[in-house]
């Protein structure tokens, strides 16, 4: 069975897609990130509130594991666990891996992220989301190697 | 075939939802006191968050599920509609079927009455949410058409 990682967070704009991005090596360095490519990224900052709860499918990863992102407001718990109940019910929980992004997210992705997506003020919130998703860079770096360690092959 | 009934904060609508689609409850009369508490998982789903309960199937031998989510019904439902898309099962397996509030306030109260410890204040006040929402809970659970 094809296991399963869903990276989730609260709009499923920002970090989730960025942390689903790392893991599928989608960047030069591991260090730093510059806005060309995070702007490069289908979803990033261009989510609507419409799609949250919507599971979006990136890639297979270097395991042959599939990478998905999610936005779930913030009932990231409560979605996981209706989630692996409702697999359950096809013998399929297993292969389900969800790892929140949510505590990788500063105070700039939260501002920006909310004036950019909520307010739709994307020319104000975008560069403030982008400084603050550069900062949390690392941060989703660490996550993501954490994830794949658990996960396993 | 499976239905899930989801509720808002607790199980109070979902179980009496589920309880007429699986005829335990008369489609025709609204249900007094008695007949809703005793009524499996009618109670505070401050615990059952996310947790699927099976109460049984129907005549068809569908699945009949309750559930409830603390926030956000309508992403939980998206998120399993979605769930069934990536693992290529046929969205018609497993009906979502919510049982809101028309006012959230009023799991808020339920939770506050709950929470000062005022249980059968608490009670009461589900019964009668319930009972107020019948109709739209015959409706919800299929039983109209019969």
């Amino acid at each position: 069975m094809t296991k399963k990682i869903i990276y989730h967070c609260y709009g499923g704009a920002h970090s989730s897609i960025v942390a689903a991005a790392i893991h599928l090596g989608k960047f030069k360095s591991d260090k730093e990130i510059d806005n060309e490519e995070l702007m490069k990224l289908t979803l990033f900052d261009r989510q609507s509130k419409e799609a949250h709860g919507q599971i979006h499918f990136f890639d297979f990863d270097e395991e042959g594991r599939q990478v998905y992102s999610v936005g779930c407001r913030n009932a990231g718990e409560t979605v996981k666990k209706t989630l692996l109940e409702v697999a359950k019910i096809f013998d399929k929980e297993k292969d389900l891996h969800f790892k929140d992004t949510l505590h990788c997210v500063n105070i700039k992705m939260r501002v920006g992220g909310y004036i950019s997506r909520r307010l739709g003020l994307v020319k104000l919130g975008r560069p403030i989301v982008l400084n603050g998703t550069r900062q949390a860079y690392p941060k989703l770096v660490e996550l993501v190697a954490q994830t794949k360690k658990e996960v396993g092959p | 075939m499976n239905y899930i009934y989801l509720g808002l904060g607790d199980l109070y609508l979902p179980a009496v939802a589920a309880a007429l689609h699986l005829g335990r409850l008369d489609a025709k009369e609204v249900p007094n006191l008695e007949a809703l508490l005793a009524l499996h998982h009618f109670r505070d789903g401050k615990k059952d968050d996310g947790k699927l309960y099976c109460v049984g199937e129907d005549q068809t031998k569908n699945k009949v599920y309750i559930t409830c989510a603390k926030a956000q019904p309508d992403v939980v439902e998206r998120a399993i509609m979605s769930l069934l898309t990536i693992y290529s099962i046929n969205a018609r397996e497993v009906q979502v079927r919510p049982c809101l509030p028309e006012n959230p306030q009023v799991v808020t109260l339920k939770r506050l009455f709950g929470k000062t410890g005022l249980k059968k204040q608490q009670l009461r006040l589900a019964c009668r949410f319930a009972q107020n929402r019948f109709t739209d809970l015959v409706k919800i659970s299929g039983k109209d058409k019969n």
